[in-house]
């Protein structure tokens, strides 16, 4: 689970600078426990909405639900954990 | 138009659309009865269809124009009843227009321009101004779910200024994809139906609906049709997020502020607070706070607050229509003693955190006046005061300046055309095409990349502009200390827009037709509202006086600057307006009206100008002096500058004929100048600048730079240079619509 959860991280990184076109930072400058929303990378509500949809596409994992999705963007890495365990 | 100050605006028509009902009649009835109208969706297939606000009962199959057009008909024609004359100008706040027809011609792939022609929101009023033989001006107002308070504030504000006596103004929407889909990848529908300020609330309805007043100038007596008196208005923006409102409303209770402060009405006079109460957790949160502050400002702590209720639970949010629809319901209300209820949810409590009780029954009370609140994406706040005839005259009044005899100055100009960002007088003066489109890297240039990665080619080219014109004031008005020389920041925007953000539109919609509809980008649908960009400006500059938005394919820059010229205060406020070219959307919207005479010889083109301007100052002036479809008034209102001695007299003419043949326009060219007797060089600006929407505001702002520099170069007349000392320059539109702009 640790290592299926390191490679989604990487994985997230690169999807994330894609989504958000966040094109002056590379996956390397994104920290994993960082907190996500409001912190170094600029990212608010609409990108976290952007995220969601582009995670439903991708993995067909739902987070429709604004109380579970304000604890699953706290950082990268417990968006990672949350996509691993709800992802068929 | 007569210019004799007017000192009241009061409700002689009132016309209605909405999910529960059709006219007045029928939704003063549904709503004492406390009937519901939101329902499964029903406009388009969709695969859980979703509670939204539908009308029923229009002839939907017979119409041979989009559903928009057909309720804002409706609605219009009622407003309109057993008045014999025309309105003087028509408003309409539109956020969508035709985009449900439009839709369904791009799923099917339809490629024939003509059956695209109701797309733009512009079309709507244009609409309606033709079915109410109005030859004034047809303006579109755009401030998302505000636009249709804007329109009636725009509307109160021309009549104020003399010129208008009747004015048509209202707001009108209908359910599309694009909103639908649209808000629900925001999160922001309520699966079982919108519970405005209710504890388990946990979004809106969509709907659609419109309302329209008639707005009648009084001097004197009040006319025996009276209903209800529009005492006064306020529009402000949060300047804070593209669409998420202010936390604690200060946007909202600033609107309302200034709108009790301009009706002269006590706030222990209110009887009825119209709330906007979308449903919408952040939106009813930031509401209650703003409308507790207001209400405690002067009375002890807990504040009295009015009854209040949104008929949003019972409706849906008709976005651009609400506030307009809400606009004839408290004339409802005041006519027949009756308040609405919020809604009648038996788990309806309001949370603790809600400071306002909405009334959960209709209620039967006398109501002298009513507050009535719209907020919308890009931080737009609007808000109207609505009394029982006379009621305002009894509050005690203080002076009011006088708006009709503003001059306008410019104290900034930027102009972007394919040839780069400013500097457009030297490119002409060297005789450089300024058609077609700037390359996408040099519009980002010198916008910090974290500002502008959602930003796609609309809103890039505003805040471009926007930067330009504000570094270019500094230029102006430098001193010859260079230290003291600051530049002038704007604190409200009026922007004007053809099309308004292709990029984001179109991609919003094919990654959801891809998708079979299941995937859409919220990014893009918060980026495709046509006020987006001026809602970016405003949060780039902290603008929070009005924003306006005004939209119309064949003159918008005229409308963005005629809705300054009656809704700017004393602040220094920017004009701005743009166009983008759009490979796959451009050509179906707006194709070349007369390809065999095209201006640029078919150079796809966009592009679009800036300027700061302040009233009451020395400078260059830019004005709208006529705008509307009335030949004669055209003419008239020259010959009537003549006869004024105006100091500048005409020392050229940009001409531009929108949405008729080349053939046509200059024959009414002919025509005119003959009529005015005016006889200076004629400069066809389409050719200069190429074909897009906002082509006229690239036009003024050439004749700023031009006037600056007090030449006319030859190589644009075909002749030597010419001294413009003392002189104007006029940017005339001859077609569809006419209008008439003095630059000088």
């Amino acid at each position: 689970m640790e290592e299926q959860i390191a490679g989604l991280i990487e994985e997230l990184k690169i999807k994330m600078i894609e989504t958000l076109n966040l094109t002056d930072i590379t996956p390397g400058d994104i920290d994993e426990d960082a907190r996500l929303v409001g912190g170094d990378l600029g990212i608010d509500s609409i990108d976290v909405l952007e995220m969601v949809m582009m995670i439903e596409k991708e993995y067909s994992v739902m987070i429709d639900n604004k109380d579970v999705g304000i604890r699953v963007f706290e950082t990268l890495k417990t968006l990672a954990t949350y996509i691993a365990k709800k992802k068929k | 138009m007569d210019t004799t100050s007017t000192t009241k605006v009061v409700i002689t028509g009132t016309g209605i659309v909405c999910p529960v009902g059709i006219g007045c009649e029928q939704t003063l009835a549904a709503l004492k009865a406390d009937k519901k109208g939101v329902a499964p969706l029903t406009v388009f297939p969709a695969a859980v269809p979703l509670p939204v606000g539908e009308i029923t009962g229009l002839d939907w199959n017979s119409a041979i124009v989009p559903r928009t057009h057909l309720i804002a008909q409706t609605a219009a024609a009622e407003a309109m009843e057993g008045i014999n004359a025309p309105p003087d100008a028509v408003i309409v706040g539109i956020t969508t227009g035709g985009m449900e027809k439009t839709e369904n011609l791009l799923l099917h792939k339809e490629d024939r321009p003509e059956e695209y022609k109701y797309h733009s929101t512009g079309s709507v009023a244009v609409f309606v101004a033709e079915q109410t033989g109005c030859k004034g001006p047809a303006l579109t107002i755009s401030t998302a779910c505000s636009s249709g308070s804007a329109a009636i504030m725009l509307g109160l504000s021309m009549i104020r200024s003399g010129r208008f006596k009747r004015v048509l103004a209202g707001g009108a929407d209908s359910i599309c994809r694009l909103t639908y889909y649209g808000f629900n990848s925001l999160q922001l529908i309520d699966p079982t139906g919108a519970k405005p300020f209710c504890r388990n609330r946990k979004g809106m309805s969509v709907a659609e609906g419109a309302g329209f007043v008639l707005l009648q100038g009084v001097d004197g007596e009040t006319p025996e049709n009276t209903m209800a008196e529009l005492a006064g208005g306020g529009l402000t923006c949060d300047a804070y997020h593209p669409a998420a409102p202010h936390p604690q409303g200060a946007g909202a209770l600033s609107a309302m502020d200034s709108a009790m402060q301009d009706a002269h009405v006590d706030l222990e006079s209110i009887d009825y607070i119209s709330l906007h109460g979308t449903g919408t957790f952040d939106n009813d949160l930031a509401e209650s706070r703003a409308v507790a502050a207001l209400f405690a400002k002067d009375s002890v702590d807990p504040p009295s607050i009015p009854d209040s209720s949104s008929i949003k639970g019972a409706t849906g949010h008709s976005l651009a229509a609400s506030g307009a629809m809400e606009a004839v319901i408290a004339v409802m209300g005041i006519v027949n003693s009756f308040i609405p209820a919020n809604i009648s949810d038996p788990d309806s409590n309001s949370e603790t955190e809600i400071q306002i009780s909405p009334i959960q029954k209709p209620v039967k009370k006398e109501v002298k006046a009513v507050l009535s609140n719209s907020f919308g994406f890009g931080g737009n706040n609007a808000s109207l005061v609505i009394t029982k005839p006379g009621f305002a005259g009894t509050q005690e009044q203080s002076e009011k300046p006088a708006q009709q005899n503003r001059r306008f100055t410019v104290a900034g100009t930027c102009c972007l055309t394919a040839a780069g960002v400013g500097n457009t007088a030297k490119q002409i003066a060297q005789n450089k095409t300024l058609a077609g489109c700037l390359d996408s890297k040099a519009l980002a240039e010198g916008l910090p990349n974290r500002e502008i990665r959602r930003l796609k080619r609309l809103p890039r080219m505003v805040l471009r502009l926007v930067k330009g014109a504000i570094e270019n004031t500094s230029v102006l008005s430098a001193s010859p200390d260079e230290d003291t020389a600051s530049s002038i920041i704007p604190q409200s925007i009026f922007f004007g827009t053809g099309f308004g953000p292709l990029s984001e539109t179109y991609d919003f919609m094919t990654k959801l037709f891809e998708s079979d509809e299941q995937f859409t980008s919220p990014t893009d649908f918060v980026g495709s509202v046509h006020n987006a960009p001026a809602g970016q400006a405003a949060i780039k500059y902290g603008a929070k006086g009005p924003n306006i938005t005004a939209t119309c394919r064949y003159a918008p820059f005229e409308q963005a600057l005629l809705s300054a010229q009656y809704l700017a205060d004393d602040a220094p406020f920017l004009v701005v307006c743009a166009d983008e070219y759009h490979d796959a959307l451009s050509p179906l919207f707006d194709p070349p009206h007369d390809p065999g005479s095209h201006a640029s010889d078919g150079v796809a083109s966009d592009g679009g100008a800036a300027f700061i301007m302040e009233s009451g100052k020395g400078g260059t002036g830019l004005e709208c002096r006529y705008y509307g479809t009335d030949f004669k008034a055209l003419v008239d209102c020259v010959k009537r500058d003549e006869n004024n001695h105006s100091p500048k007299k005409p020392g050229a003419i940009m001409v531009a004929y929108p949405g008729i043949t080349r053939k046509a326009g200059e024959s009414l060219l002919e025509d005119f100048l003959e009529q005015t007797s005016l006889a200076c060089p004629i400069i066809d600006y389409k050719r200069l600048c190429g074909e897009h929407a906002s082509a006229s505001a690239v036009a003024a702002g050439i004749s700023m730079e031009l006037l600056s520099k007090g030449i006319l170069p030859g190589s644009l007349i075909n002749g030597d240079n010419m001294d413009m000392t003392g002189k104007s320059i006029l940017i005339l539109n001859l077609g569809r619509v006419l209008t008439l702009t003095e630059a000088g």
